[in-house]
């Protein structure tokens, strides 16, 4: 009981998440008798993964594909593609999220690279700032669901299942929560008669398109071919990605120089150590619930309401989307997944259909206040406020919670393409 | 605590100037040299894995030795960075919470959390020394390289110490802003 007292203590008062953890662990083994080097020896051993060694490479190349230039290439081909429908930019910003979602394992590098070029561009053909930041806010939010993720790789790592399963898993998921927003886009642009381009691109003129940006669509597909073909291990997949992108950003596009690189991997450094420092603690936290049997009395307490995994599901998402509106997901995924996965286990949810469906939940949270970083970072980049944005946000957050309830009702279109991996 | 603050203000301007001047200087030689490491240990372990790649698909056979060591570089650039990431606020916590209440209660808030921050960061080094201690007596080698496991092993205690450095400045800054603005 003291346990849980100290731990939501230590949070409301706004110890940084790694904190809360230390302290929770460090109270209980000062009250158990344990040998306090055991947290220590943990967290070295929770960090110790060359799995993990995925994040900041997936940091470092989301970093370097917002710098170089990649993005411009990538937004023209899809403008080709789509842009004479009504609401194409609108469109074009989902689509190239998706594209991007191929190469970027988080929201942020999404929302600033495509925000910087597509919001003005938006607002310079008559849609309202609000709709720009909200599109570009709300499809940024497919980043980190269809492969490469780090946010899946958190759960492979803290879940123990393979995170080729993961990636495999979020690629449904993506596509539909993109397909469901160019819906809303589309419906949105009708009503209010947003613009599009007048003449259809010829036949001739996307294949020159597709000519030129070949080498950024080819990218993405290196690197999902690679991982789920199991050509690559995402790791691996994360190296060759960063050495991609730094050839194509350095000598091909030239938007990037060499002196751009150090404060690139300082930024990259600083993300990664949070992240990377938070694993390790997860494995304290994780020992000191097994020790404690929470997870099986947690177990017990939902089993005696109910046995239905899909209502069990449907409350979990509610959670997961409570606790995405106020906590970062690595934090959130670290915190939640070992209490979670042994309900799930008991009542028969697969661990890769409760990851993914997690991880959409929170990625949703990247967009609502009060604590959204795919949400601040549009509206710096849009220039408008946040309560400007909330007005414009709720259509795409309504396409994002449908999403979320395809996949939970259906774990078919998570588990369907894993099959697929050996 | 007022009657500290006080006190502070009864030092001598010129002492005061020079400790917070000689504190400007060890943060900022703690930051480059950090920075430095980092960049090395980025250079160093990105074109590796990259290689590691490369090997496996020609030779098939990559250095059994790479793994270890890059998972141990990301350890040791992890624990480095800890201090200044959560100068650049890169670790987060439930804040919202905290911006309901009156400025004057946050401050004092965030210096407890961070003092307790600091406390527990020199605990847990502790410990971390005594298990470095303990394996150094062992003499256990790690698998791959060969290297002796305490050598790791220190780079916990090492960053959680630089951590606490670095809150310990954050303090400083806090308690600075809010006599300045009672002035």
């Amino acid at each position: 009981m003291i346990i849980v007292a100290v731990f939501v203590l230590s949070l409301l008062l706004g110890f940084p998440i790694i904190m809360v953890i230390a302290i929770t662990s460090f109270v209980y083994i000062m009250f158990q008798g344990i040998p306090p080097i055991v947290i220590a020896q943990r967290i070295f051993v929770g960090m110790d993964s060359f799995v993990l060694l995925a994040i900041p490479l997936y940091i470092l190349m989301g970093n370097i594909m917002t710098e170089g230039g990649i993005t411009k290439k990538l937004i023209s081909w899809c403008n080709l593609l789509v842009g004479h429908v009504r609401g194409g930019l609108g469109h074009v910003n989902v689509l190239v999220s998706i594209i991007f979602a191929g190469i970027s394992g988080s929201g942020s590098a999404d929302v600033s690279a495509i925000g910087n070029i597509l919001i003005p561009a938006m607002v310079r053909e008559g849609y309202d700032r609000e709709f720009s930041t909200a599109i570009t806010a709300a499809s940024s939010c497919i980043s980190p669901i269809i492969p490469p993720s780090i946010i899946f790789v958190i759960y492979g790592v803290v879940a123990e299942v393979s995170i080729s399963h993961m990636f495999a898993g979020g690629i449904i998921p993506g596509l539909i929560m993109g397909g469901l927003q160019m819906l809303m886009v589309w419906y949105l642009a009708k009503r209010r008669n947003y613009p599009k381009r007048e003449e259809r691109a010829s036949l001739s003129a996307i294949f020159k398109g597709t000519r030129e940006a070949i080498l950024s669509l080819v990218g993405p597909g290196i690197i999902l071919f690679g991982i789920l073909g199991g050509i690559f291990t995402p790791t691996e997949a994360g190296a060759v990605a960063v050495v991609y992108s730094l050839i194509l950003g350095l000598f091909i596009y030239k938007e990037l120089n060499w002196s751009k690189l150090p404060h690139i991997i300082w930024e990259t450094a600083l993300t990664t150590a949070a992240a990377y420092f938070l694993v390790g603690t997860s494995m304290v936290f994780a020992w000191i619930l097994a020790a404690e049997r929470i997870p099986q009395i947690i177990a017990q307490a939902i089993t005696s309401i109910t046995n239905n995994p899909v209502i069990i599901l449907l409350l979990f998402n509610l959670l997961f989307l409570i606790v995405g509106t106020m906590m970062e997901a690595i934090s959130a995924i670290i915190i939640l997944t070992p209490i979670l996965l042994p309900v799930a286990s008991t009542v028969g949810i697969d661990p890769i259909h409760l990851g993914v469906v997690m991880c959409v939940n929170l990625a949703v949270g990247f967009i609502t206040p009060p604590v959204g970083c795919c949400m601040f970072i549009a509206c710096m980049v849009g220039k408008i406020t946040v309560e400007r944005f909330i007005k414009a946000i709720w259509p795409f957050l309504l396409t994002n919670i449908v999403t979320i309830l395809i996949i939970s009702l259906f774990p078919k279109f998570i588990l369907w393409p894993t099959t697929f991996l050996k | 605590m007022t009657s500290k603050k006080v006190g502070g203000r009864h030092l001598s301007k010129l002492s005061e100037f020079n400790l917070l001047k000689s504190f400007k200087f060890l943060k900022d030689g703690l930051d480059y040299i950090i920075r430095l490491i980092v960049i090395i240990i980025m250079m160093i372990t990105v074109p590796l894995v990259f290689i590691q790649v490369l090997l496996r698909f020609t030779i098939g056979k990559p250095f059994t030795w790479a793994e270890e060591l890059t998972r141990y570089l990301f350890i040791l650039l992890t624990m480095i960075t800890l201090g200044p990431a959560s100068e650049a606020g890169k670790l987060i916590g439930i804040e919202f919470v905290l911006a309901l209440l009156p400025e004057q209660t946050q401050k004092i808030i965030k210096i407890t959390v961070k003092t307790i921050s600091i406390i527990l960061c020199i605990l847990i080094s502790y410990y971390g020394i005594q298990l470095v201690i303990l394996n150094l007596k062992r003499g256990q080698l790690s698998p791959a390289l060969q290297l002796p496991i305490w050598i790791p092993y220190s780079i916990i205690p090492i960053g959680l110490i630089i951590l606490a450095i670095y809150n310990f400045f954050q303090v400083c800054k806090i308690i600075r802003k809010e006599s300045g603005v009672e002035e």
